[in-house]
């Protein structure tokens, strides 16, 4: 007996491609605090005039900081939400089997009516883990939010940075290449965002 | 599925068995049922795919919560994958099986159900007042391996040892023992790893009295087959898979 299945990607492995490609953003963050310790040398070699740039590494290095730890949290969500998952699709598994037992028992089988309420019960638990996935969702869900909003005073320490650099006309091509690097950086982590949250708006159509 | 009444005398044996809507590739499986009053105890229950049928047609002969034993003869998941579905069917059973595979078997899902170890030299149940024994049948073809033996009922129920590989709607007893043994000598020589696990199995077996021999694959055997099954398996070299020879013909 042949079945015919429509193969569909599985809510794990959706998740797992959103922790993966998150995943890239741990080393745009060391990229930003390579560029912080660039910065910092710099400012070292420009003397007294380098101070000004002193608040401005450390935003960066702060910046790169909090945006790796909120990604290792997105990490650990989606790993609950995979293993939550996998129990949701064994449920399904055990619905069907329970319906199928249900079935071939009959209705005026003897134990008919208890077979159906363990049925109904496994029902239950499936929809009680949806909800559970489903807020899991919602909480990888803000912490991509987090991100996005920690990336906001970036455009101020370019600008800044920018500021600053004009001032010293013997680093200022040193100074505009720091600016160069956050505010590109900045922009591949608020696409990566962009594209990890459609996928996540996918998987809570799915669940 | 089909079931079949064994033996009714005081306790009740049923095998379960031929399913012509499990999915093709998948082994066919005998199940076993020992009912005794209010307590019923099913040996070897089956993979996953059985589940469905095995629940329907069980509870058409015993009350579902008076199921309170299953028995697992060693890991294999023909015999005990189905182990997750019942955790969720019958969570205050009790499941005998191999204490070398309580480890293995839990991956199959085991979260109420309470796992008994049957230690290496066996064991036994008694279902209030039918008393059954746990016989090692070590390295045949599992490392943790047992029979079940009811002395009173004369039955046997042997896991892999006397399997067949058969046609989909076969009869449920041997009636051509040499020509059934065609359908059992590929897979007790390449399954089977020892002749010398096969010799101790077949002095210990010898010893009880026994009328029906039942696998968990394929025919049962009765009276003198039983005998005649012992004498075959006697005589067969098993553990074939280094031999070249026999390499080259399975392939
Ligand atoms: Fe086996
Ligand atoms: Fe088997």
């Amino acid at each position: 007996m042949q079945k015919d299945v429509e193969i569909t990607t599985p809510n794990f492995v959706t998740a797992a491609t959103v922790a993966a490609q998150l995943h890239q953003i741990l080393s745009m963050g060391e990229q930003l605090q390579m560029t912080a310790l660039n910065a910092a040398i710099i400012s070292a070699r420009a003397g007294e005039q380098g101070k000004t740039f002193g608040p401005l590494t450390d935003g960066i290095n702060t910046l790169a900081k909090n945006i790796q730890t909120l990604v290792l949290d997105i990490d650990n969500k989606s790993v609950g939400f995979s293993r939550k998952s996998i129990m949701e699709m064994n449920h399904q598994r055990q619905q069907e089997a329970f319906n199928k037992a249900c079935n071939l028992h009959g209705e005026d089988g003897p134990n008919h009516n208890k077979i159906s309420i363990l049925r109904d019960k496994i029902l239950t638990d499936r929809n009680n883990i949806q909800q559970e996935l489903l807020g899991n969702l919602s909480e990888m869900g803000h912490l991509m939010k987090e991100i996005s909003t920690s990336l906001r005073p970036t455009d101020y320490l370019v600008a800044n940075c920018r500021i600053e650099a004009s001032h010293i006309t013997d680093f200022c091509g040193a100074f505009n290449d720091v600016a160069e690097m956050v505010a590109s950086t900045s922009k591949q982590i608020s696409e990566n965002i962009k594209k990890s949250n459609s996928l996540l708006i996918q998987l809570q159509e799915t669940v | 599925m089909k079931d079949s009444l064994l033996y009714d005398n005081g306790h009740k044996w049923i095998v379960f068995g031929r399913d012509e809507d499990k999915p093709e590739k998948i082994i066919d499986t005998n199940q076993y049922m020992v009912i005794n009053g209010k307590r019923a105890f099913i040996m070897d229950p089956g993979g996953i795919e059985v589940f469905p049928p095995m629940l329907a047609f069980v509870t058409r002969h015993a009350d579902i919560d008076n199921i309170t034993d299953i028995f697992a003869s060693h890991q294999d998941p023909d015999i005990i994958s189905s182990l997750g579905l019942w955790d969720k069917a019958i969570p205050n059973a009790r499941l005998h099986a191999p204490w070398i595979w309580e480890g293995f078997i839990r991956h199959f899902g085991c979260d109420n159900i309470t796992y008994v170890s049957i230690a290496d030299e066996g064991g036994g149940i008694d279902l209030d007042g039918t008393k059954l024994e746990f016989i090692p049948a070590h390295y045949l073809h599992a490392s943790g391996n047992f029979n079940v033996y009811d002395p009173k009922a004369k039955i046997l129920m042997s896991g892999d040892i006397g399997a067949a590989l058969e046609s989909a709607g076969a009869p449920f007893f041997v009636e051509d023992f040499d020509e059934h043994t065609k359908k059992m000598e590929y897979f007790h020589r390449r399954w089977m790893p020892s002749n010398d696990a096969k010799k101790h199995w077949i002095d210990r077996i010898r010893k009880l009295d026994i009328d029906i021999m039942a696998p968990q694959h394929g025919r049962l055997f009765k009276g003198d087959d039983v005998k005649r099954f012992l004498d075959w398996f006697e005589a067969l070299d098993v553990g074939c898979a280094n031999d070249q020879e026999e390499v080259r013909k399975s392939a």
